[in-house]
């Protein structure tokens, strides 16, 4: 028997789910939530084998609940219900840890085969293949630049001038003054070494940049006597 | 009558000419006396006076930040406060006054001058003449208006910006509007009409028709819904918020193209202000077209993040920039940016390097109230 738990701001979304899986005998409804909120609190009330929730609800959205459920249990398998089910949605849905995507004009035996397969620990992706499902995320991936993949020869000559600027002191008007560019410019240099070295904050780039000089300097030193013999 | 007599009494009081003579010579006396006591310093005091006068003049000329030029009675300029030395070359001294203000003479004439702007040097200025009779020379006083006169310009030119981009809003809205409205009759009318007639049909005969086809004529219709509220409305916005629908955005307009296109996310975290994301969504729609459109590029990317309680996006791209020319008439869809920046208190600036490419900067103010009407 698997134990599902419905959430859908729309009641009679949900009465009809409930029409569709009543007469299977392997799969039970145990409860019900009417937004986000309520789905994640029923969801540690009940313990059910797996959730089926709209994206789209009030107090929460769907995947915000999500991670919420999935920060306090890795193991919650949860299957999206959306209009949307566009390249774009399949990602968004992946990225947040969730196990499946169907339609919302979905047909009853899809939604068995969907609930089926992610209870046995399988995506279903509106049957997408896992193959294709790893292309869709390398190809948004891509897009979103992830913040920390550093390597120091990835920064271009210029963020390595402006890295090294910050180091020697950071003032955003002089250094823009000493770089001779606008002070636009310097946040556009700037915002890509941060995410590049994979720091959020202005101090912490500070930091970076001054460790990277003392570590420069003493590179230097080592270098020197080296040099002298 | 003895002559001794006649003698006597022509040197006494009874004598008429004697008493005239030494009335005379009384009136005589007084009236040098007056002249040399009372009327020269009067006069000098006079002359002193006007002295004073021409020198409070020249002081007030000297000391006034306004441009002052002074005119003989002939029309000569000879003298020039600091001021006008700035923006009239010394040359002009000795110089007929016609040859700098053209209708010196037609204002000289007239009692009052109002508003009357004159140009000297490509600079507006405001004039008004002081003429001074008894020393017989003419103050020019010029106010420079320039600045206002180029502020008025700018404004017009942004009024009609402004005109040309309301005249593209309304287009737009009104081609939209045909648009649903053609896609909800023509489509989702449509459909619906089918849809109740297939439905009919296999009530009367369920036999001979089946309930697969009206589950895929739903199926299209939800598609056409589904299609036309997107339009409306970007639903994954909502849902997932900013970088999402910016993924989203990026991925479509690179999908069929030769561009590279990423997303640098610094430190941006979902904000609550829809309103501000809805209208960061637009114009990042707006700048990605325009790179599709204009720039040739290979490479674009959109930068965000957070920084002093500031919302901070940088759209730059490495395509053939905006060249001068093009950035003299009003880019519509520049402008149209600029003013949705605006309308959410932003700032809203370009930067562009012919064939090194374009950058928009926009920085907004987070937790601000802004009254969303």
């Amino acid at each position: 028997m698997i134990r599902v738990l419905l959430a859908d701001d729309h009641s009679l979304f949900r009465d009809g789910l409930k029409a569709l899986l009543d007469n299977e005998s392997t799969i039970k409804i145990i409860g019900e939530a009417e937004d986000g909120r309520g789905l994640v609190k029923k969801y540690f009330d009940l313990c059910p084998d797996i959730v089926i929730s709209d994206i789209s609800m009030p107090n929460k959205t769907g995947t915000e609940a999500a991670k919420a459920i999935l920060n306090k249990d890795k193991n919650a398998k949860i299957i999206f219900l959306s209009q949307h089910t566009e390249d774009n949605y399949i990602y968004e849905v992946l990225k947040c840890g969730a196990f499946g995507l169907v339609g919302k004009n979905i047909v009853k035996n899809e939604l068995i085969i969907a609930i089926e397969s992610v209870y046995k620990g399988k995506h279903y992706f509106i049957g997408r293949t896992e193959q294709e499902l790893k292309a869709i995320l390398s190809r948004f991936n891509d897009i979103v630049e992830k913040n920390g993949d550093f390597i120091l020869d990835s920064l271009t000559e210029r963020e390595n001038e402006v890295l090294i600027a910050i180091g020697n002191g950071f003032d955003r008007d002089k250094l823009a003054r000493t770089l001779k560019i606008s002070v636009r410019t310097l946040d556009t240099h700037r915002f890509r070494i941060m995410s590049k070295i994979g720091v959020k904050k202005q101090p912490e780039l500070i930091k970076f940049a001054m460790d990277l000089k003392l570590k420069k300097e003493r590179e230097l030193e080592k270098i020197k006597p080296f040099n002298e013999n | 009558m003895k002559p001794d007599h006649i003698l006597e009494t022509f040197l006494s009081w009874q004598n008429p000419a004697i008493f005239v003579f030494v009335f005379f010579i009384v009136i005589s006396a007084i009236v040098i006396l007056i002249k040399k006591d009372f009327i020269k310093p009067l006069k000098r005091r006079t002359e002193k006076l006007e002295d004073d006068n021409m020198r409070l003049m020249a002081l007030f000329a000297e000391l006034d930040p306004d441009p002052i030029l002074r005119v003989d009675e002939n029309g000569i300029i000879i003298k020039l406060n600091d001021p006008a030395k700035e923006i009239l070359s010394l040359d002009v001294l000795g110089q007929k006054c016609d040859s700098i203000i053209p209708n010196y003479k037609e204002l000289l004439k007239r009692t009052q001058i109002s508003n009357e702007i004159v140009e000297i040097d490509g600079k507006h200025f405001t004039i008004s003449l002081k003429e001074n009779s008894l020393l017989e020379f003419v103050q020019i006083y010029l106010h420079d208006i320039s600045n206002r006169i180029e502020q008025e310009k700018k404004i017009e030119l942004y009024q009609e910006n402004l005109r040309l981009l309301r005249i593209k809003l309304d287009n737009q809205n009104e081609k939209q509007r045909e648009l649903i409205g053609q896609d909800l009759h023509d489509n989702i009318g449509n459909q619906i009409s089918i849809l109740k007639l297939s439905l009919q049909n296999f009530i009367n005969n369920p036999e001979t028709h089946k309930i697969d086809e009206l589950y895929n004529k739903i199926d299209l219709l939800s598609d056409d819904v589904r299609g036309i509220s997107h339009q409306l409305c970007p639903k994954i916005l909502k849902e997932f918020g900013l970088v999402s629908a910016l993924t989203q955005l990026v991925e479509v307009t690179t999908r069929n193209s030769n561009m590279n296109g990423r997303i640098i996310n610094v430190n941006y975290e979902e904000i609550e202000d829809f309103n501000l994301t809805l209208g960061l969504l637009r114009i990042c729609q707006e700048a990605l077209s325009n790179i599709v459109k204009h720039s040739k590029c290979s490479e674009f990317e959109i930068q965000i993040a957070i920084e002093e309680g500031k919302l901070k996006l940088i759209i730059s791209d490495n395509g053939v920039g905006i060249s001068k020319e093009e950035n003299k008439k009003p880019s519509l869809g520049l402008l149209n940016m600029e003013e949705r920046s605006k309308s959410l208190l932003g700032i809203f600036e370009i930067d562009s390097i012919e064939n090194e490419g374009t950058t928009i900067y926009l920085e907004f103010l987070l937790n601000r109230e802004i009254n969303h009407d």
